[in-house]
C-alpha cells in the first residue's frame, strides 16, 4: 500500500479571532460561576461577601459577550433562531441550549431565589464549557482539535480562568478573599497545567504524525509550551505567596494582597487565552487528504 | 434503494481541469471556493511524472458535516446526495471544519468565478441568495433531477449527468447508482482496483478512485 499525498495541511481560516475569544470568554463565565459556588459552599465567610454586582449576572455578561463575538462572525446571524433545531444531534445547537438553561436559572434565581436554581445553574454551566470542548472536537478535519483530551483541556482551561476571574473579583473586597479561594484556584492552574502537558504530548505523540512535515509548527507548539507554562507558574507562585503569608499571619497589608490576588488572577486569564488561541488559531491545521493505492 | 455515486479513473485522468471549469461555469461557483479541484501528485518521485486527481464532496455515507451543522441545514437525500438547505445555514463554519476533505466553503461576495453579477445559474439560484452560507458540490442536483423527470438515466444521459462528468474530456468520470449492481459505475467498481480518500476517517465517501 502507498500512501499518496494529495493535499498537505494548511491553516484553517474559518474559526477566527471572534470563535476564540468566544470561547475564552465561554470557559471563564462558566468557570468563574462554578469555582465561585464551589468557593461559597466550602467557606461560608466567603458566603457573606457582597458586592455590588451579583457574580451570577457577571458570569452570565461574561458568556453573554463571548456569544455576541462569535455571532458577528457566522455568514447569517439573523437566522440563529435555527440553531435550538438540532439538540440531538449538533454540539453547537447543544451549547445554545446551554447557556438558554444557564440565563434562565440566573435570572429565575435573582428573582425568585431557590437551592435547586443553583443545581441548574451548575449543571447548565459545566454542560456549557462541554459543549463548547465537544464543537472543536467535532472538527474531524482539525486533526490537534479532534483529540480524546480536547474536552478536558476546555474543563481545565474554564475553571482555571473562572479561578482568574474569581481572584479578580474579590479585589472589591480584598479582606474576604480567605483561604479557600486560593487553594481552589491553585488546584485548577495546577490541573490546567498538568492537562496542557498532556495535550503537547499527545499532540506529538498521536495526532503530529498525521501532519508530518509541519516542522513549524512544532516548533511553534513549543514556544506556546513555554510561554503557557510560564503563565501558569507565575500564579501558583503567587498564590502559594499569598497563602503562605496569610497563614504565617504576617498581616500582609491590603496593597501587597491586592497586588498578590490580582496578578495570580490577571496571570491566569492571560495564560488561558494564550492557549485557546494557540489551539484554535496556532495549532489549527487541516488534516492532509491522502490516497492509498 | 438509489445511492448516486462516481468513480473517477485516475489513469485516464489529464489535468484539463474542464471539470472544475464547468462546475464554476454551471453552479456559479464564487472566487476562492472549490467545489471541485484537480491537485497534481506523483506517484514515482523519480521519474517526475505528474498525475492528477479530481475532487470534490465525496457525498460520504456517514458524512462528518452532518452531525455538527447546528441548524440541519446540511442533510442527507434518500439518495445520497448530501445538499445544503441554504434558507437554514447560518454560516458558523462548524462543516467545513468537519470536513476532512476540503470539499466546502462560504461565499463572502456576490462574485462568481468567471462573470460578475450574471443572475443565475442553472440550478436556478442566485448568487446574492448565497452570501453568507456554505455551498458545496451537490451533484448537479438540479440537472439530475430534471432528467429524472423526463425519465432520464443520470451517468447515461447526457443531460441528466452532473456537468464535471459530461464534459470530461478525457472520459475519466462516470457517475450512477452505486446500490444498482448493473449500473456502469457499479461494473467499474467490481472489476477494479479502487480506493477512496481517506478511508481511515470511516466517511465511506460514495467518490471512487480507479488507479
Amino acid at each position: 500500500m502507498t500512501e499518496i499525498d494529495l493535499i498537505s495541511p494548511s491553516r484553517q481560516s474559518e474559526w477566527g479571532w471572534l470563535a476564540v475569544v468566544n470561547f475564552i470568554l465561554g470557559g471563564a463565565g462558566s468557570g468563574f460561576y462554578l469555582i465561585n459556588l464551589t468557593t461559597m459552599v466550602i467557606d461560608s465567610s466567603f458566603l457573606e461577601q457582597q458586592t455590588s454586582v451579583p457574580y451570577d449576572i457577571v458570569s452570565l455578561s461574561i458568556i453573554t459577550l463571548g456569544l455576541l463575538c462569535v455571532a458577528i462572525e457566522t455568514g447569517r446571524p439573523l437566522h440563529g433562531y435555527y440553531v435550538f433545531s438540532q439538540w440531538g444531534k449538533s454540539w453547537m445547537s447543544r451549547e445554545i441550549i446551554a447557556f438558554t438553561m444557564f440565563v434562565s436559572a440566573i435570572v429565575l434565581n435573582y428573582f425568585f431565589p431557590h437551592w435547586i436554581l443553583n443545581i441548574v445553574g451548575v449543571f447548565s454551566a459545566l454542560f456549557f464549557m462541554i459543549t463548547q470542548a465537544f464543537m472543536v472536537f467535532s472538527a474531524r478535519a482539525v486533526t490537534s482539535w479532534n483529540t480524546a483530551i480536547m474536552p478536558f483541556i476546555f474543563l481545565s482551561s474554564g475553571l482555571a480562568s473562572g479561578a482568574g476571574v474569581a481572584l479578580l473579583f474579590t479585589l472589591s473586597d480584598i479582606s474576604a478573599v480567605g483561604h479557600t479561594l486560593p487553594q481552589i484556584s491553585l488546584l485548577c492552574v495546577a490541573f490546567n497545567l498538568a492537562i496542557w502537558l498532556f495535550y503537547v504530548r499527545w499532540y506529538s505523540a498521536v495526532s503530529f504524525p498525521s501532519v508530518t512535515g509541519h516542522l513549524k509548527l512544532k516548533s511553534h507548539l513549543r514556544k506556546m509550551f513555554l510561554a503557557i507554562a510560564f503563565g501558569h507558574f507565575m500564579p501558583i507562585l503567587l498564590l502559594l505567596l499569598l497563602l503562605w503569608r496569610s497563614q504565617a499571619q504576617h498581616g500582609a497589608g491590603e496593597m501587597v494582597m491586592g497586588v498578590l490576588v490580582g496578578g495570580s488572577g490577571l496571570a491566569i486569564i492571560i495564560s488561558v487565552a494564550a492557549q485557546k488561541a494557540g489551539i484554535i488559531l496556532s495549532a489549527g491545521y487541516t488534516r492532509r487528504i491522502v490516497l492509498k493505492v | 434503494m438509489t445511492r448516486w455515486g462516481m468513480v473517477i479513473d485516475l489513469r485516464k485522468c489529464i489535468g484539463c481541469e474542464t471539470c472544475k471549469h464547468v462546475c464554476d461555469y454551471a453552479n456559479l461557483v464564487p472566487p476562492g471556493a472549490n467545489w471541485r479541484r484537480v491537485v497534481s501528485y506523483s506517484m514515482d518521485k523519480g521519474l517526475d511524472l505528474q498525475q492528477y486527481l479530481s475532487m470534490g464532496c465525496m457525498h460520504c455515507s456517514d458524512p462528518p458535516c452532518l452531525e455538527v451543522c447546528p441548524t440541519g441545514a446540511t442533510y442527507r437525500r434518500p439518495d445520497g446526495i448530501i445538499d445544503i438547505n441554504q434558507e437554514l445555514c447560518i454560516g458558523c463554519g462548524a462543516c467545513i471544519l468537519a470536513c476532512p476533505y476540503k470539499a466546502r466553503s462560504i461565499n463572502y461576495e456576490d462574485k462568481i468565478s468567471w462573470k460578475e453579477n450574471i443572475g443565475q445559474g442553472t440550478d436556478g439560484r442566485k448568487n446574492s441568495d448565497r452570501i453568507g452560507v456554505c455551498t458545496k458540490c451537490d451533484f448537479c442536483l438540479s440537472r439530475l433531477e430534471a432528467g429524472l423527470k423526463k425519465g432520464l438515466k443520470p451517468g447515461s444521459d447526457p443531460e441528466a449527468t452532473p456537468c464535471c462528468v459530461r464534459y470530461c474530456i478525457g472520459e475519466a468520470l462516470y457517475f450512477g447508482d452505486l446500490d444498482d449492481t448493473a449500473s456502469e459505475v457499479s461494473k467499474l467498481i467490481r472489476e477494479n482496483r479502487t480506493s477512496c480518500l481517506n478511508e481511515e476517517l470511516q466517511t465511506h465517501p460514495c467518490v471512487f478512485y480507479i488507479f
